[in-house]
């Protein structure tokens, strides 16, 4: 069988269509999506000239994000990621573990349908309905007038920094629970008995079996939520207040302002603590794990 | 089950209900509202004020049905693209060595954040001379959407045994019969669901269609503007409008799975 699968290989016309096949989509995401970010990774160190850049080594661009205080709004929307990633983390840890290890089958799977709706709906139309919550005269301020908590409308539910946590909380969540159950889904029935088994309250066998287990996805999930937190414009603009400003906002009135070499020094930023993310879950979390099932 | 694993499962129920009720919770009040025929910004009161007026005024709106037409066509190329894309990529994978490697690079574009995706993608096809219309804004659709395409598709492949294919070319089947015979209907789940993906994902994807497109203006960047100019009856039924042709294809996906069969688990 194995000396079969080799000299089919070896067919030389069957290598011109193995190639064939290959390089289309591997040239596309070399192309269009690794090569674009190794070019701005270089540019940031060039010269802002007045419309575009030219050549030349310097960390201008670096030295405005200082001066200019550009990173005190980084820091601002790296900490609103940072307790996002959090919040969903700890949402969304019990329900995969509702989800995979509690319901039975047949509900498992519509629930994990219902959880992958939101990804097909427009984000968007998603956040900015988060208004209509979170408004003077919104649900959550009729709901508490109507039992007699508050006699005013609550003012700063709405365009203000607890609104953008919750609209990256809504857009996200669903992200954190997917790796998550496809990591639980991998610790077997019988390492969790065996653990009972041996004396373990539900409490042990959770804190020293099933979460150590699930590193993999867990990892995946926080950097998955925290980069995208860290790249999202839409809940700022629709969510936030006039005062609340965010890196990815300065982004685009950076690119707006022709002012290239600094955007792409913010971008490089952003991508390194990514990339940084990335590299600390393949070396410690194994997350390649979670593909296993696609081999 | 003891008391403690009753009460457990209860708490965990309430909290999966309410995180959803989360989710889907402010959609559904927001197609409520734009049901109501007057200004105001409540539920109807009853099913005989449910009203479609609002509707009914968007599709008087010339510029509406240009960013429409524009969304409709990018969202269709995008799914073609990603979804023979997905295909080939399918394809080689179950003959590759390292397919590791192969499958990080096809899903890395998953963890690059939105708008430096588009920022970037927009630079360099300035550096190429290749100016902003609807083709950049479709590579920079299928860009986004492919590593979720590309999974579903992986998915779909894995339930293909390389014998089937080999007994096939045994018995004398050219490689295109193989492909159309035996690939083919076996893997077609994941490959309209590779185009599906991409149709959806293009049509609500806002910020690299913001960096990317040319003059016409996509359904999602003419939204995002009626959005941001503050909130009117008619933008609530433009967003309903975006909300039900999506849910009404996500309907059409659900019913195609459930009826579709599925050779590889008989055969398998």
């Amino acid at each position: 069988m194995k000396d079969i699968r080799k000299s089919n290989v070896l067919k030389s016309k069957d290598r011109i269509l193995f190639f064939i096949q290959l390089l289309p989509p591997a040239l596309f995401v070399i192309i269009l999506g690794a090569l674009p970010l190794v070019l701005i990774m270089i540019w940031s160190f060039w010269e802002p000239t007045a419309y575009w850049i030219k050549p030349n080594l310097t960390i201008a661009a670096y030295d405005k994000f200082f001066t200019l205080e550009r990173y005190i709004t980084f820091l601002k929307t790296l900490r609103v990621s940072f307790t996002v990633t959090f919040l969903a983390l700890i949402i969304g840890y019990p329900i995969a573990y509702f989800i995979r290890k509690i319901v039975n089958e047949k509900y498992r799977n519509v629930l994990l349908f219902t959880f992958i709706i939101p990804f097909f709906l427009s984000y968007i139309v998603r956040v900015f309905s988060l208004r209509l919550i979170l408004g003077r005269y919104g649900v959550i301020n009729n709901v508490l007038m109507w039992i007699g908590l508050i006699s005013e409308p609550l003012e700063g539910l709405l365009f203000s920094e607890i609104a953008v946590h919750i609209g990256l909380l809504s857009s996200y969540l669903p992200f954190m629970i997917f790796p998550i159950v496809l990591s639980i889904e991998r610790v077997g029935e019988s390492t969790i008995e065996a653990s009972q088994d041996l004396g373990a309250t539900f409490f042990h066998t959770l804190t020293r079996v099933i979460i150590p287990l699930t590193k993999p996805g867990i990892f995946a999930g926080c950097i998955f939520v925290f980069v995208s937190s860290l790249g999202s414009t839409v809940e700022w603009d629709l969510l936030g207040g006039v005062g609340e400003f965010s890196t990815p906002q300065m982004l685009e009135s950076l690119m707006t302002a022709l002012k290239f070499p600094s955007a792409f020094a913010i971008s490089t930023m952003i991508l390194a603590i990514t990339m940084g993310a990335l590299l600390l879950g393949f070396k410690y979390a194994r997350i390649a794990e979670l593909f296993e099932t696609l081999e | 089950m003891g008391r403690a694993t009753i009460l457990r499962r209860a708490c965990l129920w309430t909290f999966t209900m309410l995180a959803l009720l989360f989710i889907f919770l402010p959609s559904t009040y927001l197609l409520l509202i734009s049901l109501e025929p007057s200004e105001l910004e409540v539920i109807p009161r009853g099913f005989s004020d449910f009203s479609l007026k609002w509707y009914i005024r968007l599709f008087h709106q010339e510029r509406l049905s240009g960013a429409i037409r524009e969304s409709v066509m990018v969202g269709l190329l995008t799914a073609g693209i990603t979804s023979f894309l997905s295909l080939l990529s399918g394809m080689s994978y179950r003959k590759l060595r390292k397919k590791s490697y192969f499958l990080g690079l096809l899903i890395f574009p998953i963890f690059v954040p939105g708008i430096i995706g588009a920022l970037s993608l927009a630079v360099f096809f300035r550096l190429i001379h290749i100016r902003s219309s609807m083709y950049t804004v479709v590579l920079g659709h299928v860009l986004y959407a492919l590593p979720y395409a590309v999974i579903v598709t992986l998915v779909s492949f894995s339930g293909l045994k390389e014998g089937f294919i080999e007994a096939a070319r045994d018995l004398g089947a050219s490689g295109l019969r193989a492909f159309k015979d035996i690939i083919f209907p076996l893997t077609r789940g994941g490959i309209v669901g590779a185009a599906l993906f991409g149709f959806l994902l293009s049509l609500n994807e806002f910020i690299r269609a913001y960096f990317l497109s040319g003059y016409q203006e996509t359904l999602s960047i003419y939204m995002f503007g009626q959005m941001k100019g503050g909130a009117n009856p008619s933008i609530y039924a433009l967003a309903g409008f975006i909300l039900s042709v999506s849910i009404f294809l996500v309907l059409i996906a659900l019913i195609y799975y459930s009826f579709i069969r599925y050779p590889s688990r008989t055969l398998s």
